[in-house]
């Protein structure tokens, strides 16, 4: 497989990854960007990996927790639409509606960590030992990171809502 | 449905947010060719100054000091040149910048600045970028040698964010945090931070202490832009910034971090054979362009042969949308300098 052939495969769904990862599309595009400028320069040897696309996933992962990055980039997550949605009064079914797209707002909200475990575990369907490899740290630390993250989530306007509360 | 399914479902929704892969795409080969060039001019630059340095000897860039013990705020004896104010070339844009170190670990050429054009200061950022002489940058590496001395406003990195409470300059600062890249951080006044980051090596926060404590304020230098805006909508919360380093110059609007127009001159760019682009006439000058539904991308070649790049997004701000007209109305109204000297990229 050629790097063109490879970029054409799967760009979107490293994008989508991205994204999801950083909470935010332009931070993904830069962050995708860098690593791919990086890779194509080493295509050959990348190419020759059993998992290629495993692989530009970590470098993307790495890049984005990185201090440099995060010198580079102040991220600022959450779309002003969706915090107005999140803390208006509306009407019971839009506030289903709102209280999704609040827990969306609150996920691109939450530290760089702790996103990112919770991208690798509910985006990628990653275990807890798979996510310590990636992040170089320890399962338990990951544990930590993910409860911390999904005691983020448990607002009241948005899953109480969305468990009928 | 579980709340781990909402949770997932969540993410899925947030990744229908990911970007267009074909300007993603574009940006690609814009990066791959600034990547090559920054290669080629180390490489090159190496040859000039560590023959001028070293009488021809390899020159390894090194960060000599290590270790746990920050001492005490002294400032760290000088080892750079003095700047020399170098006049801009007539009709291009120019901003100082605030600060400078006057020491580096050998072997370091500086080969970036960029400054956001600010009309107050709590908008103001500044970034120079010092990378070794002579070395070729490892492209898997993640953090290659560099350093950075950047001004930010206070709120954008807070002293409390820092580890390691130091003094630099008689200023309150931060170190931190350790590892393979440590950031120091202190108070610039003004409702500023200085910062000085350094990428590379194995516990390099003496290093950065020893920058930090080397810093005064600077004025001299400059950035230097041949391009400036001339007509462009009302874009609520957006900045004007100017880059400019060894392989183009940059100018571009910013809305919060990341660049929504964006105009490269005297790079080697050329348009991608991926994309259907048109013909088009703006300036006086043939070039291409292509335009979907996110972005245009245009490339030109002025009448004196310069390569004039543009990207910009169809929605650089909240409820703004360029029109074609717009984007060759922001073209056609861009004012275009001479090539600045830049004497400055690939020397202390």
């Amino acid at each position: 497989m050629t790097f063109d052939q490879f970029i054409s495969a799967r760009l979107a769904a490293l994008l989508r990854y991205a994204t999801a990862v950083t909470g935010d599309p332009h931070l993904a595009q830069d962050v995708v960007q860098d690593c791919l400028v990086r890779v194509q320069a080493r295509w050959e040897r990348i190419a020759a990996i059993d998992q290629p696309e495993a692989y530009v996933k970590r470098m993307v992962l790495n890049e984005y927790l990185s201090v440099r990055r995060r010198l580079t980039r102040r991220a600022v997550p959450m779309p002003d639409d969706a915090i107005e949605r999140a803390t208006g009064q509306v009407d019971d079914p839009a506030r289903h509606v709102a209280a999704r797209d609040a827990l969306v707002a609150l996920i691109a909200a939450l530290p760089p960590r702790q996103r990112a475990v919770l991208a690798l575990r509910y985006y990628e369907g990653r275990s807890d030992a798979e996510i310590a490899q990636l992040l170089g740290c320890r399962e338990a630390t990951v544990r930590s990171h993910a409860a911390r993250a999904l005691a983020a989530l448990r607002k009241p306007d948005t899953l109480s809502v969305l468990n009928g509360g | 449905m579980t709340i781990d399914d909402e949770i997932g479902d969540a993410f899925v929704r947030l990744a229908d947010r990911a970007p267009d892969p074909i300007r993603v795409r574009a940006g690609l080969g814009r990066a791959a060719q600034m990547h090559r060039q920054r290669r080629a001019l180390l490489a090159a630059g190496g040859l000039v100054v560590a023959g001028g340095l070293a009488g021809g000897g390899v020159l390894a860039a090194r960060l000599v000091l290590g270790g746990t013990d920050f001492g005490p705020d002294v400032p760290t004896p000088g080892n750079l040149p003095t700047p020399a104010a170098a006049p801009p070339a007539p009709g291009n844009s120019v901003v100082p910048m605030r600060y400078r170190p006057t020491w580096l670990p050998d072997g370091f050429v500086e080969l970036g600045r960029s400054t956001t054009v600010a009309a107050g200061l709590d908008q103001l950022r500044q970034r120079r970028a010092w990378y070794p002489v002579g070395t070729t940058l490892d492209p898997l590496k993640e953090t290659p040698p560099s350093i950075y001395l950047d001004l930010v406003p206070a709120t954008w990195w807070g002293i409390a964010d820092w580890r390691t409470p130091v003094r630099v300059n008689g200023a309150r600062g931060g170190l931190g945090p350790s590892g393979s890249t440590p950031v120091l951080l202190w108070e610039a006044g003004g409702g500023l931070n200085l910062a000085v980051s350094v990428n590379g090596g194995e516990d390099n926060r003496a290093t950065a202490l020893a920058i930090g404590r080397s810093v005064v304020p600077d004025g001299v230098s400059t950035v230097e832009v041949a391009l400036s805006f001339g007509w462009l909508p009302a874009l609520p919360g957006a900045l004007v910034r100017y880059e400019t380093g060894p392989d183009r110059t940059r100018l571009e609007v910013i809305v919060g971090q990341f660049g929504v127009i964006t105009f490269d001159i005297d790079g080697q760019e050329d348009p991608g054979v991926d994309y259907q682009t048109e013909p088009v006439t703006v300036r006086g000058a043939s070039g291409r362009w292509f335009r979907n539904g996110t972005a245009v991308m245009l490339w030109l070649t002025l009448p004196d042969g310069r390569p004039l790049v543009g990207v910009l997004d169809r929605v650089p701000a909240r409820g703004v949308t360029l029109t074609d007209d717009d984007v060759l109305h922001i073209v056609s109204d861009l004012s275009i300098g001479p090539r600045p000297a830049n004497t400055w990229i690939g020397s202390r």
